[in-house]
């Protein structure tokens, strides 16, 4: 990740951050589709995953599609759909006070999203502490950090960091590394097991840069 | 998935608390008038949302009230207005806020990947779903063959069982099953041909004695809450008396003022020899000779009562009580003198389920329980078993299709069972698999796990992972269960939490009350009620499914036209207060001896059918010289029953063709080879035992459906293991100790489970609950779930969960096997032998 | 589910047994007047609960009420039902005892406690009833162990980790406070299909309890323990009073409480 400390390339690290949240959102929120699987395989992206460690196999990147579609999507559901023993992708069966779906923490998570100026799509069809939301929503404020820097707006800046910092705290980091480590337990597909790294280190690296970020926007 | 709502919100402050650790500040109210109907937060002391509605966990739907904060359900009790519950509920009920948010409920529709039975799925929309299910309907329809769409079901009740079993009657198949063998249908069909309904209810409110043959009504009914707590009440507060014959001793049996233990499947010569009594004892002068008049127990419609008695006498005149002692090993002096107390305590009611009925004999054990009410005149009327009442709505109509063919898979094997009218459940996988008389392309099953409810488990799953006898199977289930995981096709269902429904059940009250079902939460991911996944597919292929386009709209409408409550306010009333019912309403009793005008059985085209007695409307002239009991759905076409005193309304027929009469000298059976009079009739496997042979029998705990609630985990901790029962005597014979595993063997296979030792039970039997042993249903019931890397964090209550034990599930020792008469499956009559492992 | 089986028994040992388990062994049946005099000072109302277990089938209606209205963890109750099974076939009984906290007029859970300046556990002085406040206290457990009754777990879901070094806070059933206080019963009493759960203010002469404590002898748990319970029993009292048990008789308890199985009988 560019660390940068000047206004434009706090506004670059900060879109990057973004970029690669709605990368993982878009990985868990759904089984991986013909247009996604054509970006997995773009040079680009392979390059970029590739300095991030992570080396798509050669099934992945050289099986035909179909078949490659067809056992991502075997392999998603029984990571995170079921039926029967799968991960659930929602915040609420991890917690140690859940363990159930739809628990307290999903209302939190809601009332945060509502709080924010966001709404929930009407055909997404996950609970509203779906693991791809908190990591979208992530991928927001980043946004709008990103843009704050680039305005020169240091407030802005640490009002969307203040928000990353706190939902950080209270809601992905206290859960989303156990979630991930499970995944790297019972992935069959190394694309998922991939995924699942990439996120954990990306959060733990992510924990103390917005912190880092928010003392700069701090001291203005 | 998030959509930019109002940018300039950023700002607003993130609302994340709640009040945490606070010591409430309340204070003490003098009075508490209020029951319930109103819910708190224990941690904020705020107010809940109520929301009326039914529960679904057993077939006895009460009404209930769900508590919603902050969208989510968060409790559910009963609804105080309810007459049928007068406000209480039973512990599957408060157990059933864990269906919603149980984290192994399927939340989008799954198509199989791999094998069947593999366990490899993946998600599709239910666009392809239906598109999916539909093509093969079509292909079908097109073909003429509609018959090879089957659709079998557990439970299915109501405004659910118009839409759904509509939508496939209107698509023109009668490829339609349930599991009511498999639960109580003997029962049924026994009172259809004696008395024509099908259901009976207790008077406890009214009554002063009761004789019980294997009813555990305190934990189990079919009618649990809206009869239990009115016997509990009348036993404290009146000081009724209930003996109670059982095996066992259930919590029932606890309660009562005595538990007579009874060897398996003798109940009905007990029964028998009770008759007996009564009848060289001359107890049925009086109320008894008075009810004769409208009981039929010789082939003469125009005996009379002395005659009537004659053929009685003349019919038990060999069940003394001293040879019902020798099979039954109840004591001659105990039968006999509670023969004589049921007789003259007045009114007193008799009561029988499964322990009666679940045995070869058991449709003559109901039948003999039945003549035991009429000699001694203790029936239909207040304090007595009377025929049951519930709310009649008025239905908007769906059209049936033209023609309706089926495959005939669901009533037994031809000449298997005389009277199959609530079908042979337990033998249609059998039947599939014989295949003589045809199988479904597609068989859809709804609320209904064939690999666990039906007996010969080993067989069942090998024929549902069969793709050349079953080539497609789609399962309807919010959860995965141990018969979903075989399926082809899996559409997520709602829990009953996510429902409309307009129900109707039983009213001990005799009044009838309405009710409805309405969902406490939006339905969570993709999963859909069934009864509005119907009019989807109905669109699809074109199905005329009348005016409602949802199942919401068809129960608005049932609201709207059903006189009553259309007047009370209608769909808004019941959605504000869910129970309605007739305030002015007497209790409803004593139809059968309602003198009939010679304008109603004289009128055009009606003809007395002299061999019967019936009054009745033929179809043709050729129907009129077959006669009624001959001509095929005669019993529609019933008008009134000509007696020696007059002509009566009588006990009009509902299924069978019998006659308007109690009808206990039975046609029909005699028609099918059976003593036409109740009779004792052995069990063929018991007559053969060896001296090391044991009885296997089966039971229900109250906080446990059969097969649909381990999933609930305040439920599973509750009861989550089932050791089998065994007397003291019986263990010590074979070297079995409290607690040591045994090994269970029937003619189709072994079981490993272990033993409890205990005095409660009779000797010569061993007792498995249902409800165990699951192989899937969720983590509670199964004891499985994902694998976890952190062992302290994650899933509190899994982790918290501290039984280890899941019991082993009774059925697979237990063939599939049923009374020849109505095709109940016979639960209590399998030979085992039992050795310590 | 425990299940214990103890053909040889002596009869001692039994009715030890019986009351560590039920804690029901105390059976002299309190004298109603005994059970009015509580009313003392400025306490106007006296909450209290009057269990007939006559009326009572054991049907757990009632434990799985408290478990969803309180969301209390998997291993721990506020309330529960004991089954007891004793006598020689076929004169075999099944008896059911309802349980709760006894909500004591002299609480030793409050008398260890161990916070200052404000104990944790306490009396409510205005009604009676035994709470304690998440937010003082300090996990350390005394209570659970000065209870005679059983009636207290550890609550790890609760209170401030820091200050109850993650033990969580004592917990245990407080009549439905938040519900009484609204004017609606407690959640096991509305549900019990017997009612025999009967809740109200015993100081009030014509409220229910009154009346039933005042008609009956009832009997409470332990009264050896002069902790003067606000829970009565109507009927409890078969355990001693109304039996004779001899020293090999069969006699088994049922609970669903995993403290029981693991700390009483392991």
């Amino acid at each position: 990740m560019t660390v940068g400390s000047s206004s434009n390339g706090l506004a670059r690290t900060a879109i990057e951050v973004s970029n690669l949240y709605g990368f993982l959102a878009a990985v868990f929120r759904e089984e991986v589709s013909e247009h996604f699987l054509a970006q997995l395989r773009s040079p680009k992206l392979r390059e970029t995953l590739t300095d991030a460690g992570i080396k798509l196999d050669d099934p992945l990147l050289q099986g035909p599609d179909e078949e490659v579609l067809r056992d991502l999507a075997v392999e998603f559901a029984a990571l995170f759909l079921g039926p029967g023993e799968h991960i659930s992708p929602h915040e609420s069966v991890h917690l140690p006070q859940g363990g159930y779906l739809w628990g307290p923490e999903t209302v939190t998570v809601r009332k945060f999203v509502n709080a924010l100026g966001f709404d929930y799509a009407d055909e997404f069809s996950g609970m509203p502490d779906h693991v791809s939301v908190e990591l979208e929503l992530m991928a927001e404020l980043t946004r709008r950090e990103s843009v704050a820097w680039e305005q020169g707006d240091t407030d802005g800046a640490a009002n969307s960091l203040a928000y990353q910092s706190q939902f950080m705290a209270e809601h992905l980091a206290k859960w989303v590394p156990t979630f991930c480590s499970e995944i790297t337990k019972i992935a069959g597909l190394s694309f998922y097991r991939d995924m699942a790294r990439l996120t954990m280190d990306f959060l733990e690296s992510e924990q103390t840069d917005i912190e880092r970020r928010l003392d700069i926007a701090k001291d203005g | 998935m998030l959509n930019r709502r109002n940018f300039l919100k950023l700002g607003a402050a993130a609302t994340t608390t709640v009040a945490s650790g606070a010591c409430l500040n309340v204070q003490a109210a003098k009075d508490l008038p209020q029951w319930g109907n109103k819910g708190f937060s224990p941690t904020t002391g705020k107010s809940r949302k109520a929301i009326p509605s039914a529960c679904w966990q057993c077939v006895t739907r009460c009404a209930s009230m769900g508590y919603v904060e902050d969208g989510r359900l968060v409790k559910i009790e009963s609804n105080v207005n309810s007459i049928r519950t007068e406000g209480v509920m039973c512990a599957k009920g408060q157990g059933g806020v864990n269906h919603t948010y149980d984290p192994d409920r399927i939340l989008y529709p799954m198509q199989r990947v791999g094998e069947r039975g593999s366990g490899e799925w993946k998600r599709i929309s239910w666009d392809e779903a239906l598109d999916m299910i539909a093509a093969r309907m079509k292909k079908h329809r097109d073909a003429g063959t509609p018959e090879k769409v089957a659709f079998h079901y557990g439970r299915m009740k109501a405004s659910h069982s118009k839409t759904i079993g509509g939508f496939f009657k209107a698509y023109g198949t009668g490829s339609i099953g349930n599991h009511t063998a498999l639960c109580e249908g003997g029962k049924w069909t026994s009172q259809e041909l004696t008395w024509g309904g099908h259901y009976d209810n207790w008077d406890f409110d009214n009554t002063k004695f009761v004789l019980n043959f294997g009813s555990n009504v305190l934990e189990t009914h079919t009618n649990h809450i809206p009869t239990a707590h009115r016997l509990l009440w009348a036993m404290a507060e009146k000081g009724v008396e209930m003996v109670t014959f059982d095996v066992r001793l259930s919590n029932t049996a606890a309660k009562s003022k005595e538990w007579v233990p009874v060897k398996p499947g003798t109940d009905a010569a007990v029964l028998a020899a009770m008759i007996n009594v009564v009848m060289s004892e001359g107890l049925y002068k009086g109320d008894g000779e008075e009810f004769l008049k409208y009981t039929r127990v010789t082939e003469d419609v125009n005996a009379d009562v002395p005659a009537k008695i004659a053929a009685i006498k003349a019919g038990v005149k060999d069940y003394t009580p001293a040879w019902a002692e020798k099979l039954s090993g109840v004591p001659a002096s105990k039968i006999t003198a509670l023969a004589r107390k049921f007789a003259t305590t007045k009114p007193a009611v008799l009561v029988s389920y499964r322990g009666l009925v679940a045995h070869y004999n058991g449709n003559e054990g109901e039948r003999l329980a039945q003549l035991l009410c009429a000699v001694t005149g203790q029936m239909d009327k207040p304090g007595t078993r009377m025929k049951a009442v519930g709310a009649g709505w008025k239905w908007p109509k769906i059209p049936k299709a033209k023609k309706i063919k089926k495959i005939d898979i669901f009533d037994g094997f031809p000449g298997q069972v005389a009277y199959p009218t609530h079908h042979v459940a337990e033998m249609v996988l059998p039947m599939i698999k014989d295949g003589r008389n045809g199988r479904p392309d597609m068989y859809i099953e709804y609320c209904w796990t064939p690999a666990y409810a039906n007996g010969n488990v080993g067989e069942c799953i090998e024929i549902l992972k069969d793709e050349k006898l079953m080539p497609f199977v789609v399962a309807v289930d919010p959860f995965y269960g141990d018969s979903t995981m075989y399926a082809d096709l899996i559409l997520p269902d709602t829990p009953f939490t996510e429902r409309w429904t307009a129900e109707d059940m039983v009213d001990p009250a005799q009044i009838g009350e309405f009710y409805i079902r309405q969902p406490f939460t939006k339905p969570l991911g993709e999963a859909r009620d069934f009864s509005d996944v119907v009019f989807d597919l109905a669109k699809r292929l074109g199905v005329d499914m009348g005016k409602a386009k949802s199942h919401e709209d068809f129960v608005r409408m049932a609201c709207e036209n059903t006189p009553g409550v259309k007047e009370a306010g209608g769909f808004e009333y019941m959605k504000k207060h869910g129970v309605w019912h007739d305030k002015n309403a007497k209790p409803q009793q004593q139809v059968y001896n309602r003198p009939v005008s010679e304008s109603v059985y004289k009128a055009k085209g009606v003809v007395l059918d002299k061999a019967s007695g019936v009054y009745w409307k033929p179809a043709s002239e050729a129907d009129a010289k077959k006669g009624y009991v001959a001509t095929k759905g005669a019993y529609k076409k019933y008008v009134a029953q000509k007696m020696p005193h007059g002509v009566f309304s009588g006990f009009a027929p509902d299924k069978v063709n019998k006659s308007g009469y109690l009808e206990l000298w039975s046609p029909l059976l005699k028609m099918k080879g059976y003593n036409p009079f109740p009779t004792w009739i052995p069990i063929p496997e018991h007559q053969k035992m060896g001296p090391d042979d044991l009885v296997l029998t089966t039971y229900k705990h109250a906080a446990q459906t059969h097969s649909r609630t381990m999933n609930c985990k305040y439920l599973a901790e509750v009861y989550h293991n089932n050791p089998a029962w065994i007397n003291p005597v019986t263990a010590k014979a074979r070297g079995i100790y409290d607690g040591d595993r045994i090994k269970v063997t029937s003619e189709i296979g072994e079981m490993v489970t272990k033993a409890r030792v205990t005095e409660a039970i009779i000797p010569g039997v061993v007792a498995i609950s249902h409800h165990c042993g699951h192989w899937a249903y969720g983590r509670y019931a199964s004891g499985r779930r994902a694998p976890s890397t952190d062992e302290e964090r994650g899933d509190r209550d899994f982790k918290l969960k501290w039984w280890t034990e899941n019991g082993v599930h009774p059925n697979w020792v237990i063939p599939n096997s049923p009374d020849p008469i109505n095709g109940q499956q016979r639960w209590m009559d399998t030979v085992v032998r039992v050795t310590r492992v | 589910m425990t299940t214990v089986s103890t053909p040889t028994m002596t009869r001692r040992q039994m009715l030890k047994r019986v009351g560590a388990a039920t804690a029901g062994a105390t059976v002299v049946a309190a004298a109603p007047m005994a059970a009015r005099a509580a009313k003392h000072g400025k306490q106007e109302v006296r909450y209290a609960m009057v269990i007939d277990t006559r009326r009572c089938s054991g049907c757990q209606a009632c434990s799985i009420a408290c478990k969803s209205e309180f969301e209390v963890p998997l291993g721990s109750v506020r309330s529960w039902v004991e089954h007891v099974e004793v006598g020689k076939y076929p004169n075999v009984e099944r008896r059911m005892l309802p349980r709760l906290c006894n909500q004591c007029s002299e609480p030793p859970c409050v008398d260890v406690c161990p916070t200052e300046p404000k104990k944790a556990t306490y009396k409510r002085e205005e009604d009676g009833i035994v709470v304690v406040d998440d937010s003082l206290c300090i996990g350390c457990a005394k209570c659970l162990e000065a209870c005679p009754y059983d009636a207290r777990f550890m609550n790890p879901f609760k209170g401030d980790p820091v200050k109850t070094k993650g033990n969580g806070v004592a917990d245990k059933c407080d009549f439905c406070l938040h519900r009484i206080s609204q004017g609606v019963q407690p959640s096991c009493v509305n549900t019990c299909q017997g009612k025999a759960r009967i809740f109200g203010d015993l100081n009030d002469p014509t409220s229910e309890v009154a009346k039933l404590v005042e008609e009956y002898e009832t009997t409470v748990l332990l009264r050896e323990k002069k902790t003067k319970p606000s829970v009565f029993y109507i009927d409890a009292d078969y355990l001693e009073a109304k039996k004779d048990p001899k020293a090999d008789q069969y006699f088994r308890l049922d609970t669903h409480r995993r403290e029981l199985s693991s700390k009483r009988w392991a």
